[in-house]
């Protein structure tokens, strides 16, 4: 006989290991599970890792004491059961976006006909920092300094929403048969 | 994580740029904005292991996790007399306290405690060295998920001087090497399916840990 390292109750687990989910974003825009093509553009990627609250622990009875009745109100519908997540841990990851070399514009590229054909060593060297620094249409550009923090917080909104994409990882690893 | 890097020219990142900054974002493989890709999972591939898992992605790549436990002698804390430990029992102390746990799952949860130490997390990428900054850095966010609540090594406790020690290795078998990001992801997932593993219960402990027992060792 053994035990399970996370017991269970009638087939069904009475609480779960923490779950790591990769989150990316670029602009406003929020992206799960980015694959490498995606990781390369990104302007902050995060790992959040998202725990469900133990029932009967000291946290999740707090909780469900506290604003019980209020969570009722709130009807999220989906899926979701009475699972209330937690947020364990987050971490930066630093994106290869920001090791990426960036464009050049048409209008400074030799190679399109540029007036700068001609150009003296110094000039071109002025011409590179223009190039880090002013924002073109179409040409890309590495992400530079730090994310924005309402962008984090709204990762870190979306990873721990009800019915979210947590609950929905969740759901899908307990279908996973137990050899 | 400046070792692996993806090759796309800058008019290929600006375009990837531009087509995920729309509303809603355009996905190169068309998912929407929270969708994973298909994912298959299996559990119990390694033998020799105490609990194992394997993980594949449809794009070939895959990652293996085992997770071996034994038990190991719980270092005395500061301050308590060695020779107590030593010595195994102490008649003035409460008999109750000495005994094994197992039974008062529930009951004697006061008397357990954790330490971060019990769990052992190593990460293996085929090429690349061991010290490697990202694959420590790997290693380190998936533990300290396990650990962050202090619930998990609880459950690693088997009484006042014994405990069980979990070492969790994340294996990488694949030949083509995609970004690091992707294993991280796969491994992510899979490392949250410990409760996969089953753990032998102080009876198994008689017998030999070699793969052949382990069978026997299944619940």
């Amino acid at each position: 006989m053994s035990d399970y390292l996370y017991p269970r109750l009638a087939g069904k687990a009475v609480s779960r290991p923490p779950l790591t989910l990769l989150v990316m974003a670029v602009g406003s825009n929020i992206i799960f599970d980015p694959a490498k093509e995606e990781l390369a553009v990104a302007d902050v990627a995060l790992a959040v890792s998202v725990g469900e609250a133990v029932p009967g622990s000291e946290s999740s009875s707090r909780s469900n004491g506290g604003n019980g009745s209020r969570e009722m109100e709130i009807d999220t519908g989906i899926g979701g059961g009475g699972r209330s997540l937690r947020l364990l841990s987050v971490r930066t990851i630093d994106p290869p976006s920001r090791l990426t070399p960036p464009g050049v514009p048409n209008e400074k590229n030799t190679a399109y006909g540029a007036a700068g054909v001609s150009a003296a060593a110094s000039q071109k060297q002025a011409e590179a920092r223009a190039v880090e620094t002013e924002n073109v249409e179409g040409v890309w550009k590495a992400p530079r300094g730090g994310a924005k923090v309402l962008v984090m917080a709204s990762l870190v909104d979306k990873c721990l929403e009800k019915g979210g994409v947590a609950d929905e990882v969740f759901d899908a690893l307990e279908a996973v048969d137990l050899g | 994580m400046s070792t692996t890097h993806i090759l796309l020219s800058p008019a290929e990142l600006a375009y990837l740029h531009a087509s995920l900054s729309l509303l809603p974002p355009l996905r190169p493989d068309g998912r929407a904005p929270n969708q994973f890709r298909p994912v298959s999972a299996e559990t119990g591939v390694l033998p020799g292991a105490n609990g194992s898992a394997r993980v594949c992605f449809a794009d070939g790549t895959e990652a293996i996790v085992g997770v071996k436990a034994e038990v190991e002698k719980t270092r005395a804390p500061l301050g308590r007399d060695p020779e107590e430990e030593e010595g195994g029992f102490d008649p003035v102390r409460d008999p109750v306290e000495d005994d094994d746990d197992n039974a008062g799952g529930g009951g004697g949860e006061d008397g357990r405690a954790g330490h971060s130490d019990w769990v052992e997390m190593t990460v293996e990428i085929p090429g690349q060295r061991d010290d490697e900054a990202s694959t420590i850095f790997l290693a380190a966010m998936l533990s300290e998920a396990l650990l962050a609540d202090g619930e998990f090594v609880k459950r690693l406790y088997i009484n006042r001087r014994f405990h069980w020690k979990l070492y969790l290795d994340v294996g990488y078998p694949s030949h083509l090497l995609p970004y690091l990001m992707d294993i991280a992801n796969i491994t992510t997932r899979s490392c949250s399916s410990p409760r996969l593993y089953p753990i032998p219960s102080p009876f198994c402990l008689s017998q030999p840990t070699s793969p052949s027992s382990r069978p026997a060792c299944r619940g």
